[in-house]
């Protein structure tokens, strides 16, 4: 009997169309039961026979083997061989040809709880381990040789531009070293193929059944962190916390708090090689010598265009509190911009 | 051999953005190429497309006499060292260092030769057991070139491999990169926006502004002859100083004035001037701070060479004091290298000396220079 999942989606699909359909089993009973009507005589499989103001087929649909759709005109024929070709797409795939199967499955969350621990017990996957999603957004048949898969790990292609690595957390030492190796396999890939992916990491999850949700949390590390960081290439969605918060707040808010500071007064102040600086300052955490040095500038000149911000705006970023409200401010611009191509 | 040549090279993004414009350059076999020059500028985007992460947009590449514009990076021959090296967390060193020959399938005992040869080299042999976390910054970009060093490469590519480390650092790795191209003899082509690093580093330096080349040359004729305003400011620690000068020819020679000061040109200097019409027409001097003197020796022997100034900032070194004055002419502060040992002060009035063999001019419109060589 296939997955109750499946006939459910099917029905309701059916119940979209503008004639009533139907779906019976080989001893011709209605799915769902309810429905009572004489099965009329067909030669062959595929064939199709009008009977008491209802057009039949016959189809091979596993549990489905009669359609029928009321009508007995051009238009309920082409009903019920679209519904028949429905019926036998869904039905007739096995729900999983393999372990790669369950986990895609579970990554976009379309399996109730019992038929994830069904298929985990049928495959051998544990259902209570920590794992993590590393999101490699880039060609699948590309970079795959190049992934570093381990033991426990499973590598499943989601779609053409997206693979995941489902990462068994037990031999990580925690989030930090994740990431690192994240950033080693995104050099060895750009290295290796001239591919430039683009990795998000999701949320460690102890359960195979919230693995759907670390899933979207990589996903979100990539669109949030496309907008913020558009020079990166490797996006925790743990360490983009300011940068989640702000994306939350309306845009149109988020733009008026930004041109409070951000405006046509201060457009020449904040140009190219101003912004660089305040963004090494930030980097540096505030230490002016190492920002210096970094940027190449004497201190002196450091010291005189940080000194420039605070005259034009009041705000100066040597102090923690300024340098927040400075940051957010900025930061809210981006939030507020253009958004970025969907990576999806 | 491992020539690099790079014709009428052009890196268009979609939108029209042009990052790299007519890059032409020809790398001898063995050459140290530094490519310098502001952030924005082109130089890792043009590297980028010598390992093949970015598309050519136009133009022709040749690694060994070989067009490569559309060969994999992976069969280019060449070994990529990034700024943010990312060595695997839980692999050793030794392990860090073959992964790249691993996913080649080179042979077990060829991969742990030149894992030992490379830690050698290095000087890391006493590390390979040891995993990342375990090492300095300093260790870890050893392992990092270690991992280039191991595929024999025929060209080696750096991007800005030192800009993380401290100072301090930063100073003896350069000495190491230095030496480690003096033992492999290959050629190394190395991207920094430090000119400093360019300086000692390079054979020959690239120096580049918004995608275009501005110079070609040796570190010590850039510093001698920079062909540019751009290439005389960026080249040299500190900048050199400019100011607003005319030329005016009187009847013992040829006077840059500016403000309240008239400096003599030597007449070695003016028999370089390619163009004599600049004579007459507002120009830009420059000099380098090293090229001043505060010595009361110098400023008697040379009455015609000075410069009346007002101490704002001695900034003393140790080695070397540097004096920041205010003279007529000029709105910014002039910087100059004076003898550690000097008595000027913050506050004193002080005549400065110009090395005149040392002035540069440039064209107030092109900016380029009005000097020959």
């Amino acid at each position: 009997m296939p997955d109750k999942h499946i006939i459910d989606q099917l029905l309701k699909t059916l119940s979209g169309l503008h004639a009533e359909v139907l779906l019976f089993d080989e001893n011709g009973k209605s799915i769902p039961a309810g429905f009572e009507k004489q099965i009329p005589i067909f030669a062959e499989l595929g064939g199709m026979a009008v009977r008491d103001g209802w057009t039949w087929m016959r189809v091979n649909a596993a549990a489905v083997s009669y359609i029928c759709a009321e009508g007995e005109d051009q238009a309920a024929a082409d009903c019920v061989r679209l519904a028949a070709a429905l019926a036998e797409s869904l039905i007739a795939e096995p729900m999983a040809n393999d372990r790669t199967d369950v986990l895609r499955a579970a990554l976009r969350e379309e399996l109730s709880g019992p038929e994830l621990e069904a298929l985990s017990v049928e495959y051998g996957i544990p259902m209570h381990m920590d794992r993590c999603v590393l999101l490699f957004h880039g060609n699948p048949s590309v970079i795959r040789d190049f992934i570093l898969v381990g033991e426990e790990d499973i590598l499943v292609e989601m779609d053409r531009h997206a693979i995941v690595l489902v990462k068994s957390m037990d031999n990580m030492e925690g989030y930090e070293e994740l990431a690192q190796l994240a950033e080693a396999m995104e050099q060895t890939i750009m290295s290796e193929t001239g591919e430039q992916p683009i990795i998000g990491i999701g949320e460690c999850r102890s359960s195979l059944a919230e693995l759907g949700a670390s899933y979207r949390a990589a996903w979100r590390a990539l669109e949030i962190g496309r907008v913020f960081k558009p020079e990166a290439s490797v996006y925790c969605f743990n360490r983009l916390v300011l940068e989640r918060f702000l994306s939350e707040i309306p845009r149109e808010l988020g733009t008026r708090y930004h041109h409070m500071l951000f405006n046509r007064k201060t457009q020449r102040l904040f140009n190219e090689e101003m912004l660089h600086t305040i963004e090494m300052f930030f980097e540096k955490d505030l230490n002016l010598s190492d920002t210096a040095r970094q940027l190449y500038i004497h201190r002196n000149t450091l010291v005189y265009r940080l000194d420039k911000i605070q005259r034009q705006t009041g705000l100066d970023l040597r102090r923690f509190e300024d340098a927040i409200s400075f940051r957010m401010l900025l930061m809210l611009g981006k939030a507020g911009g253009d958004r970025p191509v969907n990576v999806r | 051999m491992a020539s690099v040549t790079l014709k009428h090279i052009y890196k268009v993004y979609a939108g029209g953005v042009t990052a790299v414009s007519d890059f032409t350059l020809d790398i001898e076999d063995k050459e140290f190429i530094v490519l310098v020059g502001p952030s924005g500028c082109g130089k890792s985007t043009t590297l980028r497309m010598v390992a093949g992460l970015e598309e050519i947009s136009d133009g022709e590449l040749y690694i060994a006499d070989k067009l490569v514009n559309d060969v994999a990076p992976k069969d280019r021959d060449i070994a990529m060292v990034f700024q943010n090296y990312a060595l695997y967390p839980h692999m050793t060193v030794y392990d860090n260092m073959a992964f790249g020959l691993k996913l080649r399938k080179t042979p077990k005992a060829e991969i742990d030769k030149r894992v030992h040869e490379a830690a050698k080299i290095l000087d890391i042999e006493h590390l390979l057991n040891r995993k990342p976390k375990a090492l300095s910054g300093g260790q870890r970009q050893r392992v990092a070139l270690g991992r280039a060093i191991v595929r024999e490469p025929k060209v080696f590519l750096m991007d800005e491999p030192l800009s993380n480390l401290d100072a301090k650092l930063r100073v003896a790795m350069r000495t190491e990169i230095t030496k480690l191209h003096q033992r492999l003899q290959t050629t190394f082509i190395y991207v920094t926006h430090d000119q400093t690093e360019a300086m000692t580093m390079g054979t020959r330096i690239v120096v580049m502004k918004d995608g275009f080349i501005q110079q070609i040359d040796t570190p010590q004729n850039l510093y001698d002859y920079p062909t540019n305003l751009f290439v005389a400011g960026f080249i040299g620690s500190p900048q050199m100083n400019f100011f607003d000068a005319t030329l005016v020819r009187e009847a013992d020679g040829v006077y840059a004035v500016f403000g309240n000061n008239k400096i003599l040109v030597p007449n070695s200097k003016v028999a370089k001037f390619l163009d004599e019409d600049c004579i007459g027409k507002e120009v830009t001097m420059g000099i380098r701070p090293e090229n001043m003197s505060d010595s009361k020796a110098f400023v008697e022997a040379n009455p015609k060479s000075i410069m009346e100034v007002d101490v704002e900032v001695v900034e003393m070194l140790g080695s070397e004091t540097y004096l920041y004055v205010k003279t007529s002419g000029k709105t910014d502060n002039v910087i100059a290298r004076v003898d550690p040992r000097t008595t000027s002060a913050s506050g004193d009035k002080i005549r400065l000396g110009l090395e005149t063999e040392h002035l540069h001019f440039f064209d107030k419109e092109t900016e380029a220079t009005l000097l020959g060589r």
